[in-house]
């Protein structure tokens, strides 16, 4: 049952570098919390009963309905709407998150051992090289963001990898998550709409030599 | 003991969040420094030798170095800042004196933690405190660099998290602290001990200010003011290298030693690199002291990447560089205060201006760029001495060119801030001369230290050394 | 064996001839409208059969030989592909490798035939022609790969005949299977130009790209490219239905129902609601399509080796 979740998890990871709207972002940050949800669900029942309650309300409160509505909520405030502002083709993005994949794949198939799940190793590298692309590739404030969380979602999703035995690093990682996404959007939503021009591309290249 | 430092000095910057008047915050921060200093007192009464243990907090060599260097630059920093704001409104410098207090706590936490995933915690708060200095002055550009800062920290800090991980998944034990994760790492698989340590020094390297995220560093540096920078390029550096040092002796027990130290020689004259080639390019002094930091920080991984006499010369080199970079940015904020710029075409003749400031500058540049008395040379001659000892010619070629290049890129702009003719009119107050001497106590600490190492400093490092 | 194997070419033929009808049919009841007769685009070959051409003085003979190597290789991939469990007329060890690749020849035939016209607007259709075919070529190749990997040969005809499925659970199996046969039915659009890669029935310069290549030609030469069309169109209908009924039980008399159903069903409703791709969307609409279909072969791979997550 966990496979296919893991599958749709990669859907959605290649589904990201092709969309041209931010809502889209938005909801499929929204639709990858769901996934980590039921992943979180199903994949640590070992673990004592507060543990696992306390992990997955985290996972359900923060991942699947806090972030995407602040990052909806980003949106209906600064009035962005698309990824690029010209219309050109996502063709690059495309090219470059199919190359990462086929890296993570070789890298896994690389660093073989019994110890971790191949299967969660390889698509948390194909997720944090996905998000690394993202905010590398895309110019746009908005675009970094949804990169940083899909980074989080990547090392979440590693972090049951290896959790079952140590979930301490479980409960780390989502403090990672709780204080980072939600300050760095707080930070977003107060500030730089108003300040920086989060719709102007270039906005960020001020400070520099 | 550590644990009540802690709660009082978090209360105690609390408190200051919420102080009525410039006194009140100068008596807190009496406060807040008593407590600092009686805890460096405490430690060298054991002998640094690692008493009162508290349960994720073990104070021992390193981080105790450490940290009574840290408590010296956070007082001078306070100092510093009390006249460099003057001309601030109240709720502003009340909340600047609260975040240097939180970051000094925050940076301790990290010395001082004995677990991976308490040190990393800390490194994160670290951020957010640092954020918060970084935007004091509300502009756009400091909200710019700000949100740099903490976007760039934060993506690192995840990255290193994913080592911390891998790493994790090689020690077969459940714990995370840095004995039984030495003891354990041995049987470990290398492939994930050597990806670990890849991921680690990456995502650290926001905080060590080393290639390749060196440049949240000096944007932050450029934005906060200086008597902050002074402590964000101290404290925080060191705490990135306090960090990255334990992991690198956790890996030097395993079959992935080699390969480490390789990384982290690429890494060092990477960062050299990167350093000696934007010294030339930079127009404002800040940037240029933050990319020197970037140089000497990659000096340091160069030492570690040697290996033997070179981790000596390490840890040596990176206590020394705090004195002398924490003097070299109190000037600045002296320098700030008179000339209200920082760009490096248009201001000059500060000989004439500021004497004392001015010769402050000179010899704070004469010990950066390790001039024999300077201890940094004592540090970078070891570390040249392990390079030739292996043989490695070429990389003895290249660290000696790019010194060379950094020596006159550095020369070059000190020598025409204090002789080339000044482009704006000057508005000089009065409290600078006093300001430029007080930056001289770094200074003087670090001359005396090149001369004379002390048999207990020597055999303080020698017990950080070895394994 | 004979007699099957010329069941089977009936069945393609018949599958062939029926669709276009179909898509007409769907279309035009989706629009409110009778349509035109089920038959009309055989009246029309007709028509062309009996007209003359006229060619330009700029060409040679590879413009007169193009469509006979095109309708060759077209009904030559045909002959390989089985109907539900018939056997094909052609089959050897490896033949999806050759099938591709005949398809590819007709595609390149096309495109040498359209350069050698010397006029521009042929060009710009060829070389999109060619960046399309190219881009499709993964999935298609991908899409076979997954069809070897779950029956363990390489053959088409090995593929129906006799149950040769590696140890997996039903379920997994069937659902990779219902992948591979949407990533086919995908093809099916790139391959015969229609709604969201090409639109068939326009022909404004911008926005052609099938069309553009044959736009010269006339007579028995175009009668040749249409038919050689819906052979295309048939050999990857017929191989998504029978990957599809290959989850469950697959016969001849339901694989050529669902060839043509599904096909004509699919492509109707796609071509009534939606509106062609930007042209700079197309490429990555394409490598979308090949990603996919990479995607379904790993997770084929990976049931395959029994990776178990706990």
């Amino acid at each position: 049952m966990i496979l296919p979740l893991v599958i749709l998890y990669v859907v959605t990871l290649v589904y990201l570098s092709i969309t041209e709207r931010f809502r889209t972002y938005a909801s499929i940050i929204g639709l990858q919390g769901w996934i980590l949800f039921g992943v979180a669900l199903l994949r640590l029942h070992r673990i004592d009963l507060p543990e696992l309650l306390f992990i997955s309300v985290e996972t359900l409160l923060f991942k699947t309905l806090l972030v995407p509505a602040l990052l909806f909520a980003v949106i209906r405030r600064t009035h962005i709407h698309r990824v690029r502002t010209s219309g050109s083709s996502q063709f690059n993005a495309l090219l470059l998150s199919v190359g990462a994949a086929a890296a993570a794949i070789t890298l896994t198939a690389a660093m073989a051992d019994g110890n971790i799940d191949r299967v969660f190793f390889g698509v948390a590298l194909y997720a944090v090289l996905s998000g690394l692309i993202l905010i590398v590739v895309r110019s746009r404030i908005f675009s970094h963001m949804v990169g940083f969380l899909v980074i989080e979602n990547g090392v979440f999703l590693f972090s049951m990898a290896v959790g079952t035995e140590m979930p301490f690093l479980i409960n780390v990682a989502i403090l990672l998550d709780i204080m980072i996404s939600v300050l760095m959007l707080g930070i977003f939503f107060m500030r730089i709409g108003n300040k920086l021009h989060a719709d102007d591309a270039d906005s960020l290249t001020n400070v520099k030599d | 003991m550590l644990l009540a430092y802690f709660i009082l000095s978090v209360l105690i910057a609390l408190a200051t969040f919420r102080a009525g008047g410039r006194r009140t915050v100068a008596m807190l921060g009496t406060a807040f420094f008593a407590v600092q200093f009686a805890l460096a007192a405490a430690l060298f009464r054991c002998g640094f030798r690692g008493g009162a243990e508290a349960l994720f907090f073990t104070p021992d060599a390193l981080g105790s170095l450490f940290f009574v260097l840290l408590a010296a630059v956070s007082a001078l920093v306070f100092i510093h800042s009390r006249d460099y704001l003057a001309d601030c409104a109240i709720a502003d410098y009340r909340r600047y004196a609260a975040l240097q207090m939180l970051l000094t706590a925050a940076i301790t936490g990290a010395y001082f933690a004995n677990n991976v995933a308490v040190t990393w915690i800390f490194l994160e708060a670290t951020t957010l405190c640092a954020a918060g200095l970084v935007y004091f002055r509300h502009t756009e550009h400091s909200l710019e660099a700000a949100w740099k800062y903490v976007f760039v920290c934060s993506t690192g800090i995840a990255v290193a998290y994913l080592g911390i991980l891998l790493l994790g998944t090689a020690a077969t034990g459940g714990s995370l602290g840095y004995e039984a994760l030495a003891r354990e790492v041995t049987h470990g698989n290398p492939l994930y001990l050597k990806t670990a340590f890849v991921l680690i020094l990456c995502g650290y390297s926001c905080k060590l200010e080393i290639f390749p995220l060196h440049t949240v560093g000096v944007d932050a540096n450029f934005a906060a003011p200086a008597p902050a920078s002074a402590l964000i390029s101290t404290g925080l550096v060191n705490a990135g290298f306090v960090a990255v040092y334990r992991i690198y002796r956790i890996m030097m027990q395993t079959e992935a030693a080699p390969w480490v130290r390789s990384v982290l020689l690429l890494t060092g004259v990477a960062s050299l690199a990167v350093g000696a080639f934007f010294l030339r390019r930079t127009n404002n002094y800040k940037r240029f002291l933050s990319y020197s930091t970037v140089e000497n920080m990659g000096i340091a991984a160069i030492g570690l990447g040697i290996g033997g006499p070179g981790v000596w010369a390490a840890v040596f080199h990176t206590a020394c560089h705090t004195l002398v970079k924490s003097s070299l940015f109190l000037q600045t904020a002296v320098m700030h205060g008179i000339y209200d710029d920082y760009r490096i075409n248009r201001i000059g003749d500060y000989m004439r201006i500021n004497r004392i400031g001015a010769i402050g500058f000179l010899l704070g540049a004469v010990l950066l760029l390790a001039f024999p008395p300077s201890p940094l040379f004592v540090s970078e001659l070891m570390i040249l001495g392990g390079v030739l000892a292996d043989e490695r010619w070429w990389l003895a070629a290249l660290l000696l060119v790019l010194l060379c290049i950094v020596i006159y890129s550095f020369v070059s702009r000190i020598v025409r801030l204090c002789y080339q003719p000044n482009q704006d009119a000057v508005h000089r107050p009065a409290a600078s001369h006093r300001l430029a001497w007080t930056a001289l106590v770094p200074l003087g600490a670090a001359l005396v230290l090149g001369l004379w190492q002390p048999e207990a400093l020597r055999a303080l490092i020698e017990r950080i050394v070895t394994i | 064996m004979m007699t099957t194997s010329l069941l089977n070419t009936l069945l393609a033929c018949g599958v062939a001839l029926a669709i276009p009808g179909l898509i007409n049919r769907v279309r035009a009841r989706l629009a409110g409208r009778k349509g035109i007769r089920f038959a009309q685009h055989l009246y029309d070959v007709r028509l062309l059969l009996r007209k003359g051409a006229v060619y330009s003085p700029t060409v040679s003979a590879l413009f007169r030989a193009a469509p006979a190597v095109y309708l060759g290789a077209a009904f030559t991939a045909l002959l390989f592909i089985p109907v539900g469990d018939l056997a094909p007329l052609l089959s050897f060890d490896g033949d999806l490798i050759c099938f591709a690749y005949l398809l590819a020849l007709g595609r390149f035939a096309l495109i040498l035939a359209a350069l050698d016209t010397g006029s521009s607007f042929e060009g710009m259709g060829a070389s999109r022609e060619a960046l399309y075919g190219a881009l499709a070529e993964p999935a298609l190749l991908f899409a076979g790969a997954t069809l070897a990997l779950v029956c363990g040969c390489t053959s088409f005809a090995d593929l129906t005949a006799g149950a040769l499925f590696v140890s997996m659970s039903g379920m997994h199996t069937a659902v990779v299977l219902l992948l591979t046969a949407y990533v086919l039915l995908k093809l099916v659009f790139v391959e015969s130009g229609r709604v969201p890669v090409d639109d068939p029935r326009t022909h404004l310069e911008l926005t052609m790209i099938h069309e553009v290549m044959c736009l010269d030609y006339c007579g028995i030469d175009l009668a040749m490219i249409k038919i050689a069309g819906w052979f295309k169109t048939a050999a990857l209908a017929l191989l998504a239905a029978d990957t599809a009924l290959m989850a469950f039980d697959c016969r001849w008399w339901t694989a050529a129902p669902l060839a043509v159903l599904l096909t004509g069903a699919a492509v109707g409703v796609v071509e009534s609601t939606r509106a062609r791709n930007k042209l700079v969307r197309n490429t990555t609409f394409l490598l979308t399509l090949a990603a996919l279909a990479a995607l379904v072969f790993f997770t084929g791979y990976l049931l395959q080796s029994d990776i178990e997550i706990r």
